[in-house]
């Protein structure tokens, strides 16, 4: 008989899940990538009005975070994430979109490089043949290193003054995206100043076996500033109101989407973070081709009249429909409902009256704006304002 | 003398799927089956006292739901518990516990690969996205590309938009799913051999191919183009046996007037100027016939049951050119206890679905080899389910029975044919082989019934004891199943259709031939039939 018991637990906790469920008093959890997490600890109001005005902390376990390593990493990375990854500088980090061979998106990630060998490459997806296939003929090793890295955020605009206050001395410096390797007692961590949220952040990243430690002395220092834990509900809120499109929710990875389900970086708004003008990278011929012909669809952020959030999903334009809704949220930020919406490329253009089906029937009228629908100057500013 | 609107020949599964259909369409349907039971190869038989067989097939994925839905058989009592997962033992200490639970997959195969584990997900997506383009077939005739009317040219043009519509990609995929061999297309996605071992498995059952053969990707797909409610894939346990499918089928077909006969073995099918008109039982009882269905495997219907004198020149040839060579053999065990595999903890919920001890596809290869040889298997790849772990109906309280299917035993041996000391040595070598995989198994042993292809023959009437009615390779699909004239179940004998497995879309107990045979036979009598009744 064999020791292994991989069949225990189908969803497996985190490493600290000791701390998440000792806080999570609503008892609600979601999984993420084999992970358990809490969805909500206390309420949504609460902790998104944390996360807006003060400081939280998040389980950031549920990411499969890859250790690359070797004479070529830089450019296998621009190879692999559209010809940019591979330019991120020694205590830098930077957003990354990998696509396909046919450009269709597989997911958006960060690419973090804390001193010159080591580079991490952190995804919302599980992908590591399609990294191991795309590293053919690159002197570059790729590990998995997701079950060994603890990582947990510290967000809000006090998140700054939080960590300063649990010893992470010299974070007030660190400009946006920056990544820096600090001793927290005898623990190493690794901070990067990014937040998916909009606003203020920091992910703290440790090994597995100093993960409480690092966490509960975090916590504690910054007991001054009230950290709040924040569930992946409230964070998905968040990311929404910073005009981020999510894995699974607003696309599905090209490596396993159906074929009407694929979608470009172009046709997510990501078109940024692909640059078309450097050398060859993966998917690079079928977005030119895209940005030459156009793209025929677009995730484009909507507002919606009314309070109450309309059941139907479909976006229609008199009586044609245009368009799905993707994600949607009551924003407290914005005090009105907020979303993402695939809609087909004839149907963007200002002025352009659409509506979704309220909960009474009748249409509630919707407009496109423009994404983000929030933003926070503090996260941009460094040292950033202490509140 | 008796007559009836359709006299449908063998009650195996496409036998009284394509009864119950033409019962509901409200025709008179009289159902002859030769054994003093029904079933076919879809049966649960009590051979050992208190101990329920699952005789021949052994687990349900492919019946199509449809059927399920159209002749109500959940209401007619048909019970099906999905299995969990499914465990492959490489007989050198490893294995893989697959699960139906994503994340936990996911673990089990990153314990041989990372990358494999990661790639699981492409594998899935393309095997699902080339399921979904033969699905729709499958309820349907084949198209036939070589038909110029304008019905069937709209038909085959509407298909061949369908594959249009996958885009380059998916045509090429496509093309390689229907041609490449199982190993070749594994090792476009996976690394390690447990894990290629793991998904090949399903690509040896029942067929005439080895995992490097060309053409065995295709048999994975055809495993995995069922699914148990919206769960696409996955296979489950029949409560009661295979049995119980056939007797919702004969429950169903009885609710809407059929009649079934059993100990009535067809002797003849009585053509007159060119048509089916009725049928000659062995006792030499003649019943007349609107219609004869014919639910036998091809060379059967054909060669056994029609005057050649009646048929075409050359089509018996032809006939008796389609692949039928067995390759599989059955052992059916009751035992006193349940079997523990050495190799992982008897607490594994993967084992309530099959276990196979296959090694590596280079192990399966070799079986593949001794087939070809025609000799006696020396290591051949065998599942085995332990249904009894799911249903307490199938054995006493702490007792059990397990279903070992044996792949790559010919049908004859190159020494003679299958001799009871013949079957006796292949049961010693399958049962050597589960040994060694869980010692004390052999103890626990009540009973064994063990069934080589030469039985499968003479009980269930397999020809060379092929499960699949006819091999299920390219050159046997669709159009070409089983030969060009006979893809739409008709034959050259008007009012004479086929129904089993050797017609489109193929062998599992799918149920798909005798529902698409019932569709043409009342396109073809029920005009006729309406004309001649009283209003």
């Amino acid at each position: 008989m064999t020791g292994d018991r991989t069949w225990d637990l189908a969803v497996q906790p985190t490493p600290l899940h000791l701390r998440t469920s000792q806080f999570n008093v609503a008892n609600r959890w979601t999984d993420e990538l084999g992970w358990t997490l809490p969805s909500v600890y206390s309420s949504i109001a609460s902790e998104h009005a944390a996360l807006r005005n003060a400081c939280t902390m998040s389980d950031l376990t549920a990411l499969a975070t890859y250790s690359l390593r070797g004479a070529d990493v830089g450019s296998y990375l621009n190879r692999l994430a559209g010809g940019t990854a591979g330019t991120v500088k020694v205590g830098a980090s930077r957003r990354a979109v990998m696509c396909d061979d046919r450009g269709g998106l597989i997911a958006e990630g960060v690419v973090m490089r804390a001193d010159t060998a080591d580079w991490k490459l952190t995804l919302p997806v599980r992908c590591l043949d399609w990294l191991t296939l795309s590293a053919r003929g690159f002197d570059c090793d790729i590990e998995d290193v997701s079950d060994h890295v603890c990582a947990f955020a510290v967000e809000g605009p006090s998140s700054c003054a939080a960590l300063l206050a649990a010893g992470f001395a010299g974070l007030e410096a660190l400009r946006p995206g920056g990544v820096r390797q600090l001793k927290v007692g005898s623990a190493g961590v690794t901070v990067m100043r990014r937040s998916a949220t909009g606003g203020l952040g920091y992910e703290v990243r440790c090994a597995v076996s100093d993960a409480l430690f690092v966490f509960d002395r975090t916590r504690r220092g910054a007991e001054l500033f009230r950290p709040v834990l924040a569930g992946e509900q409230v964070r998905s809120l968040a990311r929404l109101e910073a005009g981020h499109c999510r894995l699974r929710t607003d696309y599905e990875s090209a490596l396993i989407a159906r074929e009407v389900d694929r979608r470009s970086p172009l046709e997510l708004g990501l078109g940024h973070l692909v640059n078309l003008d450097v050398g060859p990278f993966t998917g690079k011929a079928a977005l030119v081709r895209q940005k030459r012909e156009g793209a025929h669809r677009a995730l484009v952020g909507i507002e919606l009249d009314g309070a109450s959030l309309p059941e139907g999903r479909l976006l229609s334009m008199s009586t044609e429909i245009v368009g799905r809704i993707s994600s949607l949220g009551w924003s407290p930020a914005r005090k009105r409902i907020i979303g993402l919406a695939d809609v087909r490329a004839a149907s963007l253009g200002v002025n352009r009256q659409l509506s979704a089906t309220g909960s009474d029937g009748r249409p509630v009228s919707a407009r496109i704006v423009p994404r983000p629908f929030y933003v926070c100057p503090n996260a941009h500013r460094t040292p950033p304002d202490a509140h | 003398m008796e007559r009836f609107d359709v006299i449908v020949i063998g009650a195996g599964h496409n036998g009284l799927t394509a009864a119950a259909y033409l019962a509901r369409a409200g025709l008179s349907v009289l159902v002859l089956e030769k054994n003093d039971y029904i079933g076919g190869a879809a049966v649960s038989r009590e051979v050992e006292p208190g101990f329920i067989y699952s005789s021949c097939s052994y687990a349900l994925s492919l019946l199509r739901p449809e059927i399920v839905r159209d002749l109500d058989l959940t209401l007619h009592g048909l019970r099906v518990v999905p299995y969990e997962g499914s465990v492959t033992l490489m007989g050198d200490g490893r294995y893989i516990a697959s699960s139906s639970h994503p994340d936990v997959m996911r673990r089990e195969l990153a314990r041989h690969s990372g990358s494999d584990a990661d790639a699981y997900h492409r594998y899935g997506r393309d095997m699902r996205r080339q399921a979904d383009i033969i699905a729709p077939w499958l309820m349907q005739s084949p198209p036939d590309p070589a038909a110029l009317s304008p019905t069937k040219i709209r038909k085959t043009l509407s298909l061949l938009a369908d594959m249009r519509s996958l885009g380059q990609e998916g045509l090429e995929g496509a093309i390689r799913f229907w041609t490449l061999s199982a190993s070749d297309l594994l090792d476009r996605y996976f690394d390690s051999d447990v894990v290629k071992a793991h998904l090949a498995a399903s690509a040896v059952i029942g067929t005439g191919l080895g995992p490097m053969s060309p053409g065995s990707a295709y048999i994975m797909l055809h495993h995995r183009i069922g699914g148990l409610d919206g769960a696409a894939g996955s296979w489950g346990h029949v409560r009661g046996g295979m049995g119980t499918v056939s007797h919702a089928l004969a429950a169903s077909l009885k609710s809407f007037g059929g009649e079934i006969r059993t100990s009535s073995g067809v002797s003849e099918v009585k053509v007159s100027k060119k048509r089916a008109v009725g049928v000659v039982l062995e006792d030499g009882t003649q019943i007349d016939a609107g219609a004869v269905v014919s639910g036998l495997e091809l060379k059967r219907s054909v060669l056994s049951l029609l005057d050649w004198n009646a048929l075409p020149k050359g089509f018996t040839d032809r006939v008796s050119e389609f692949r039928t060579r067995g390759s599989s053999a059955k052992l059916n065990i009751a035992l006193d206890g349940l079997p523990e595999f050495k190799d992982l903890p008897h607490d594994c919920p993967s084992l309530d679905g099959d276990i196979r001890l296959c090694g590596t596809i280079s192990d399966m290869e070799r079986a593949y080899d001794d087939w070809k040889e025609k000799v006696m298997p020396r290591d051949p790849y065998i599942e085995m389910v332990v249904p009894s772990r799911l249903d307490p109906t199938l054995a006493p309280p702490g007792k059990h029975v397990a279903s070992v299917f044996v792949q790559y035993v010919p049908d004859t041996l190159i020494g003679g044919s299958w001799t009871d000391a013949n079957r006796a040595k292949l049961e010693e070598v399958v049962l050597n082989k589960i040994e060694r995989a869980a010692p004390g198994f052999r103890n626990k042993i009540r009973h064994v019934e063990t069934r080589t292809p030469a039985e499968l023959e003479s009980e269930i009437g397999l020809t060379q004891g092929n499960i699949f009615h006819g091999e299920l390779t390219l050159d046997q699909l669709l159009f070409n199943r089983p030969l060009p004239e006979l893809a739409h179940y008709r034959t050259p004998v008007h009012g004479y259709y086929l129904c089993g497995s050797s017609t489109h879309p193929g062998g599992g107990v799918m149920g798909a031939p005798g529902a698409n045979a019932a569709n043409t036979i009342l396109a073809d009598i029920s005009p006729r039939l309406l004309r001649s009744r009283p209003a």
